[in-house]
């Protein structure tokens, strides 16, 4: 058994980092080589946190630490999500060690606007493999790309991959190994003879300066600083070696721009004649059919009116499938909750333990868990749209649209994120050059309705909304409603976002640039993988924050516990018992007379325990304090229960609805079968017998969660997104104030018209 | 490379001026510094050939074998010069046959 291992040396560590454009399937190449869950993005500034996985290559005792980094299009940086590119690969700013190898992932069919990037990689001075992906998508366009030219042209290994399928990403692997140990290959481009003599003057005046970067990589860095006036590495090179430098690079400039050469554009146009002059060595076209697939989908889909009609066509029916899909699988989960917390019921003695478990944790998570089918359903949409490269086609569409914000279509990506969840959505802002157009997405992102809100609008749409069918069947009222209630956070979001605009962020938006990548079938592993790693956050939330909450909330509802309501009720039950006891003493009473007295009993006895409840629940910590709120959340249709659930909510949102479970399962008759929470809030009543709820206070209580910022995440993530608490506060307070007056407005305006 | 058949053109144009279908050279972009750089980063240089693929605001133009949207504004900055409509456009892209 005992098998002697051979002795092994412990494994080298090299550092692979993953570039190249946007929507090159950077992301996909990751999955595939680190096997790990990854989030996968078709636009930019998706990925923006720092991505790694590890891959260990036993064979060669290696051990490959990949870091997956946001696509872009160019070193010289314009967003911060281009300086998480940079500061990774130079390895400044807190970035980790520099790269052993890097892997520069280029798009086959659109080679040229790739290469750009890959020559400007290649003058890093690190070992680079290129990796060739989407090949199948090039050779159906019609070109036939002669992978060994290429390679020999670079002068670094070129790995032909179709990432999607899977297919190349050995070889790939292999290459990225065997490049560890081979030396540093670069090739740099030649500049004009005046440039070239201000780049070796600038690398020479930096090596002076000596802050140790390597020479090769100094001159990658002298190009980026000397070339692109204002930019990223100008800022943060005056920063580190003083005024002088912006001095120096003035003078530099004019020299350049006096040889008659453009500051801004020499480096590319260098590259591209270098590219120009490579690739019909490279690249042959078989036979380039008329109009490509993408080319026709375009006609329509970019279309001014057709494309938006098509646009609002996909939102309704997503909106109308989530509906229509779910509902058995939720009257699923709906009664397995319901038998579980039977079957506890059945098994554990009355008192403290069994209603944490059963009215507390049960109905708390159960509740909450619901709604988890509504989730998946909303993520497999968001995540199918996006992998096929219609979401790009999108933010042109509504680039005219978001012109009405004072924004641009680029805000439209962190916009819709929102819509899933606004923590992704504000993270996404950072591919948003000009910063007040990214302050102002922030500041309305939270508006957008995230999927946190859906639990809220799932209970009250379907306990208080008809489900009439309208249009002939087409659409139900409930459908309607959900996409009301996701579209109030975009309108109102139209006026907050212009008066931020007007006032406290004056100025013009940024133009639109973007570039519409070429359509393709959404791969099956990416959807899956978007959806499972939502769903499964879902349920970390739920099992975590949520049971936290609704475990206090169980607590504060059940304690305090007074004897003298027990003893009260006691009084009243032996009364009524020994009533009964004493009418159906006669022996000579019909049978059906006794049972007609028996049943009667039993109603009476069950009162006063509904009633012993209600009065625990009143008399309760939380009782008390949803008492004293009372006044305040009454002109909105609420009761002191309501109120109770929205400030507990004001941690996460989803926590109204396991608030609302438990608060009603504590004041319910706890021998009776969980009826479900929909219909015990259908059966609450005021004190005088009406009941609490209808359509105007539940519309009232969805307007004002699609408008208030109950989610502590989102406003963590902007405090760190903006290193400032002004932007937090100043989010939760229009919000909250916006969402109270909207709430009673909808309460007001609506208990007057029915 | 100097453009031998310049009779076509006279005056450089703005890219919002071309029509759907059109081809074009670009000849000037005149943005500032920033906007120039991330344009020229994409392709936008001179002697590039653009297609005008659908107009309007934001446009869509095909440059090499990439499809961008474009604004308002950055249609205002590329200058062009409308390429003969009967000789075919060569591309930069390596796509020359």
């Amino acid at each position: 058994m005992a098998r002697s291992l051979p002795v092994h040396t412990p494994a080298t560590t090299r550092v692979v980092a993953l570039v190249g454009n946007p929507n090159t399937g950077k992301s996909t190449i990751f999955a595939a080589l680190t096997g790990m869950r990854q989030r996968i993005g078709n636009y930019p500034g998706i990925t923006v946190e720092k991505r790694t996985g590890t891959v260990s290559d036993p064979e060669r005792n290696l051990q490959l630490e990949i870091l997956d980094l946001p696509g872009t299009y160019s070193l010289s940086v314009h967003a911060d999500d281009e300086a998480v590119v940079l500061d990774a690969l130079l390895g400044t700013h807190g970035m980790g060690p520099r790269p052993d190898v890097i892997v520069a992932v280029v798009d086959a069919s659109n080679l040229r606007r790739n290469l750009f990037f890959t020559t400007q990689v290649l003058e890093l001075g690190q070992p680079v493999v290129v990796a060739l992906n989407m090949i199948d998508i090039a050779e159906r366009a019609g070109m036939n790309i002669d992978v060994s030219a290429l390679a020999k042209e670079l002068g670094v290994p070129v790995v032909p991959i179709v990432a999607s399928k899977g297919n190349g990403i050995d070889g790939l692997r292999d290459a990225i190994a065997q490049s560890t140990t081979s030396q540093p290959s670069s090739r740099c481009q030649s500049f004009p003879d005046c440039v070239c003599a201000e780049l070796d003057g600038l690398c020479a005046s930096l090596a002076a300066s000596g802050d140790g970067e390597s020479a090769v990589s100094s001159r990658a860095e002298a190009i980026q600083t000397l070339l692109s006036p204002g930019g990223y590495h100008e800022s943060r090179l005056v920063e580190r070696c003083g005024l002088g430098l912006a001095e120096e690079l003035a003078e530099r400039r004019d020299r350049i721009s006096a040889a008659g050469e453009s500051i801004v554009e020499v480096e590319a146009q260098v590259r591209y004649a270098w590219i120009d002059r490579v690739l019909p060595g490279v690249v042959s076209h078989v036979k380039r059919s008329h109009k490509s697939g993408s080319e026709i989908a375009d006609r329509f889909l970019t279309h001014r009116v057709i494309g938006l009609i098509v646009f609002i066509v996909l939102m309704g029916g997503c909106f109308q499938s989530i509906y229509a899909w779910t509902t058995p699988l939720m009257n699923g989960i709906d009664a397995t909750f319901g038998v579980l917390s039977d079957v506890i019921s059945g098994i554990m003695p009355t008192g403290a333990l069994r209603s944490l478990v059963v009215n507390g944790i049960l109905a708390g998570i159960g509740s909450v868990l619901v709604f988890l089918p509504q989730i998946l359903v909303l993520f497999f949409f968001l995540a199918i749209l996006e992998d096929c490269g219609y979401m790009a086609r999108a933010a042109f569409l509504l680039d005219r649209w978001m012109a009405l914000l004072g924004l641009n279509g680029k805000s439209f990506f962190p916009l819709l994120s929102s819509f899933a969840c606004a923590v992704p959505g504000i993270l996404a802002t950072r591919s948003i050059e000009s910063r007040r157009d990214r302050m102002v997405t922030i500041m309305i992102a939270p508006l957008m309705s995230c999927s946190a809100r859906l639990p809220v609008y799932a209970l009250l749409i379907a306990a208080f909304v008809p489900p009439t069918q309208l249009l002939g069947g087409v659409i139900s009222l409930q459908a309607l409603t959900l996409l009301a209630m996701y579209s109030v956070g975009a309108i109102v979001a139209i006026p907050i976002a212009l008066l931020l605009k007007k006032t406290i962020l004056k100025g013009k938006p940024q133009s639109f640039l973007l570039e519409l990548p070429t359509y393709k079938w959404p791969s099956p592993r990416t959807v899956f993988v978007r959806v499972y790693e939502q769903g499964r956050e879902f349920c970390v939330t739920a099992g975590t924050i949520i049971f936290a909450v609704t475990v206090v909330i169980w607590a504060l509802g059940y304690y305090p516990r007074p004897a003298s309501i027990a003893a009260d009720h006691q009084t009243q039950r032996d009364a009524i018992t020994a009533q009964f006891h004493a009418s159906t003493t006669a022996s000579d009473m019909p049978t059906e007379q006794h049972d007609e007295l028996h049943a009667a009993y039993e109603e009476q006895i069950s009162h006063i325990d509904q009633s012993e409840a209600g009065a625990y629940l009143r008399q309760s910590i939380l009782g008390r304090t949803g008492k004293f709120f009372e006044p305040i959340v009454r002109p909105l249709g609420w009761d002191w229960r309501v109120g109770t659930g929205v400030i507990a909510a004001f941690a996460a949102r989803e926590v109204l609805v396991a608030t609302l479970g438990t608060i009603y399962n504590l004041g319910d008759d706890q021998d009776e079968t969980s009826a479900g929470l929909r219909e015990q809030m259908k059966a609450a009543t005021w004190e005088d017998g009406t009941p609490v709820f209808n359509l105007a206070v539940a519309l009232s209580i969805m307007v004002f969660f699609a408008l208030c910022c109950q989610c502590a995440a989102t406003l963590a993530v902007i405090q760190r997104e903006t290193q400032s608490w002004q932007w937090p506060v100043l989010a939760f307070t229009y919000m909250t104030g916006l969402a109270y007056v909207a709430a009673l407005a909808t309460y007001q305006i609506t208990i007057r018209l029915t | 490379m100097p453009c031998v058949r310049n009779y076509v053109t006279t005056k450089p144009i703005q890219l919002s001026a071309l029509s759907m279908g059109e081809n074009a050279t670009v000849v000037e972009i005149t943005a500032g510094e920033a906007a120039a750089k991330r344009l020229a980063d994409l392709g936008f240089v001179r002697g590039g050939h653009v297609e005008m693929l659908r107009t309007g605001r934001p446009c869509l133009v095909r440059i090499g074998t990439a499809c961008i949207g474009l604004g308002r504004e950055l249609q205002e900055v590329i200058l062009i010069n409308r390429n003969d409509t009967n000789g075919r456009a060569k591309r930069l892209s390596g796509e020359t046959t």
